[in-house]
This record gives C-alpha cells, structure tokens and sequence, in this order.
C-alpha cells in the first residue's frame, strides 16, 4: 500500500498550504490508519479509507490545531490558500490550471481533486468528506463556474464566436 | 447566458459527468430536446473540459518523506535482503487454549498483506471480552526482519509507531497472560506493576521475532505515553551459555526516537522502551530489581 503513498501526499497538498503542513497531514493520517486499521472493512475501498482518513484528520485535527495556533476562525468556504507549482515541464494550461485549483476555496478545491483528478464518483467522494451528494454537484458547479470563468470559458457565446 | 444562470446548472454538470441515475439522465435529456440552452450548455461542457488529471500528475513525481514511508514499512530495507528473518505474530487465545503461536508470516508488505487492507493489525486487538473471563490477544501482521544484534533496534522501531490511541481501550486478562508466558518462554515471570509512575498496564501480546516468541507488555502514562517492556529469549547460538548471556546492569539508550533500558537475565533479553527517559530508567530499574523469574 506503500504504493498509495504519492496519491495521498498529492491530496494532503490541495488540503494544506505548504509542504511541511502538507508532510505533517500525510504523517497523521498513515498514523491514524495503522491504529484504525481494525475498522477497515473488506468492502470498502483502501484508497478512499485513506483519502476520508485524511480528509478527517484535516478537518478535525490539523486545520483546527492551526486555528488554535492563533489564525482565529476560518471559514473552508473562503479558505483558499494552496499554492502549487508550476507544472515542471513548463506546460502552460497545467500551469494555470494548478494554480487556479490552488486559489479555490478548500471546499471546492478538494472536490475537484478527488473527482477529476482522483477519479472517485460523486457518491465516493461525499463519503469521503462526508457531506451530501447534494453537497458534492453543488461545489462541483460552482467550482466549474470559477475555473470556466478565469479561462473566459462561461460565456455561451463567447465560446460560440470561438469555435 | 452565462453558465451561473441556468437553473439546472448543477444536474447539467452531473450529467456530463456521468453522475446522474436513469432516471435523472431521462430528465436531462428531455431537458436538452426542449431547452436551447441547456443543450448549448452542455456542449459548452463537453467542450471546457480540462484536462486535471495530467496537470495534477507532475504532484505525483514529488519525493515523499521517507518517515512516511518508513511508517508503514518501516523494515522495507531489510526486507530486500532478507525474506526468511522476520518478526511476525501470532494469534493468542488464551481462554480457548489456543495459540497459534510464532506463525511465520510471509513475505508480503507489512501494511496491507494478503490484499486485503485490513489484515496487518501490527497493533493487535485485545478482544477482552465482556466476562472478563477471556483475553484474546490478536496479534498483528507485523513483519520486519531482525537480527539478534537488532533486538532492541527492532523492538524500537515498531514501538515507535505506538500512541495513546494504540492501547488506550485494550483490556488484558493478566491470569492469562501469565499462562502464555509461561508457555512461551518456559519461566513464570511476574508483570511489573509500574502504577507509582502513573503507568497502567494495559495489553499483552504475543509476537515472533526470528522465529523466537517476544512478549510485549504495553502500559499506558497518564501523559498519554506508551510505555513497552519486551522479553525474548536471548540469542545462544554462538555457543554462549546462558549464564555468560547475562546482563544485569542496564544498557541505557536511544532508538528510533525512543529511550530504552536492555538487560539480559536468566537466559531471557529485556526491553523497556518509550517516550521518557525518566520513566524509561524508573521502570527498568523497578523491572530488575522485582521482577521474579
């Protein structure tokens, strides 16, 4: 499973705002699954147990001791804060593409990543977060609506005279 | 239009994304048969979309820390070199007279073995049952390779891993425990009480370490800190007698960022290892000083 390891360390940095929070996050969460490894049931997904262990100790633990640590409140909504970057090989639209997702507010930023990068169905990744389904179309919507919007993609007819 | 202004902006989205049931996908596309700009706006979907995968794959590459990696597997070097020296477990119970002692294990990763996510319980699970008759001590996955002269490195390492959470809820038949002993390692041997240092006993097990049986004892601080005593039979197959294998006077150290006191006595290698040093001193000194063999 060590194998996984790349994935949740790409996860744990759309989650937190630097590396060593990030290193930090990924530490925990291997921590907490090795102590909760009897709650792992064979029918579940290994990935998405580690992913929603993450997510919780995120939500739970490390955003809540950094709050504690003097940033006061922070709404997840208007949390955004990753900072990715630049694509290595110089791609520009994955360049821009990194970075627009990191200025997502965190709610939206890391539902994009666990469907459109991760690849977990919507009904996956609301377990994870542990929200509504509902919940997930919502921020999937609305994170669109700001990605397309940044690359000037939302206008109808705009696109229209484009194409 | 703009895309914020279609009502069903977010069916729509679903939609292309393939997220909708039958039912809601018969709805969508009767929705597009009627309505233009549902229709251009599902094109302009399948048109936008980006390509998030291969611009996240280069997160891939990033080097992860290896204390994350070590944390799951924390022998994989030794692994390599060796598949045939390993510290395993087995299962114990007690109750039913059953031990399924000193299984080796096999040559799979330590975390996730079998394919299955679950199986390496290198935590274990003490299932006290309700009655308090029963102990069973479900004893971990746990591979790594040891050599003797790794003893105390080895039990370190996996204690390392160790936290409150580990232990905090396991709950030991003591009466049992001391019948495992006793069969494990031929000695009836006495569970320090290490109270007056604000350490709880909390579990027993049963593990394996180059086909030798190790008992870990594992107490609880009120600091939240675990706190382990090991015991395995010492390594005589250099042609050492046991009574030359014995070290009364403690060696004191540090491993894996814990502290630890070894000593040898009766033939048997002792371990205490944890957090504090204090404790870690105050306890191996209790241990020698009272513990009967």
């Amino acid at each position: 499973m060590i194998e996984l390891l790349p994935r949740l360390r790409r996860y744990a940095l759309t989650l937190a705002s630097n590396e060593f929070d990030a290193d930090d996050l990924l530490q925990v969460t291997i921590e907490r699954a090795l102590t909760r490894s009897h709650q792992f049931h064979s029918a579940d997904s290994p990935d998405r147990w580690m992913f929603t262990i993450m997510s919780s100790v995120w939500k739970n633990d490390l955003r809540a001791r950094a709050i504690r640590q003097g940033k006061g409140f922070v709404d997840p909504e208007t949390l955004s804060h990753t900072s990715f970057e630049s694509h290595p090989e110089g791609n520009v639209l994955y360049s821009e593409i990194l970075e627009m997702v990191g200025r997502l507010p965190e709610t939206q930023r890391e539902v994009i990543v666990l469907v459109y990068v991760e690849g977990f169905k919507y009904s996956e990744a609301a377990k994870i977060l542990n929200v509504p389904i509902g919940t997930i179309m919502s921020r999937i919507s609305r994170a669109r609506l700001t990605l397309g919007t940044q690359l000037g993609l939302n206008d109808m007819t705009a696109m229209e005279d484009r194409c | 239009m703009l895309v914020q202004d279609h009502p069903k902006r977010d069916l729509l989205i679903a939609f292309v994304d393939g997220e909708l049931d039958a039912d809601q996908e018969r709805e969508i596309n009767r929705l597009i048969k009627l309505d233009p700009d549902a229709e251009k706006f599902v094109e302009l979907l399948w048109r936008s979309a980006l390509p998030y995968s291969e611009a996240f794959e280069s997160l891939l590459s990033l080097p992860v820390p290896n204390k994350a990696k070590d944390a799951i597997e924390p022998d994989r070097e030794s692994l390599k070199k060796t598949s045939n020296d390993r510290f395993s477990s087995a299962s114990y119970n007690a109750a039913a007279g059953q031990s399924n002692s000193v299984q080796p294990s096999s040559s799979q990763p330590r975390f996730f073995p079998n394919d299955r996510f679950s199986l390496p319980l290198w935590l274990g699970v003490t299932a006290g049952f309700a009655t308090g008759v029963f102990m069973t001590v479900l004893l971990s996955g746990w591979v790594f390779s040891s050599r003797p002269s790794t003893f105390v490195d080895s039990v370190s390492q996996y204690q390392s891993l160790y936290q409150r959470e580990t232990v905090v809820n396991a709950r030991v038949d003591v009466p049992a425990l001391k019948e495992m002993m006793l069969q494990q390692l031929g000695r009836n041997i006495t569970i320090p009480d290490f109270s007056d240092q604000g350490l709880e006993f909390k579990r027993g097990q049963l593990l394996q370490m180059s086909g030798k049986p190790l008992i870990q004892l594992v107490y609880l601080g009120s600091d939240g800190l675990p706190l382990a005593l090991c015991i395995t039979p010492s390594d005589t197959t250099g042609g050492e007698t046991v009574s030359a294998l014995s070290k009364r006077v403690p060696e004191f150290g540090e491993r894996h960022g814990l502290n630890y006191g070894h000593w040898q006595k009766a033939g048997l290698d002792f371990v205490i290892v944890g957090d504090d040093s204090v404790s870690v001193s105050a306890a191996t000194r209790q241990s020698i000083s009272t513990m009967e063999i």
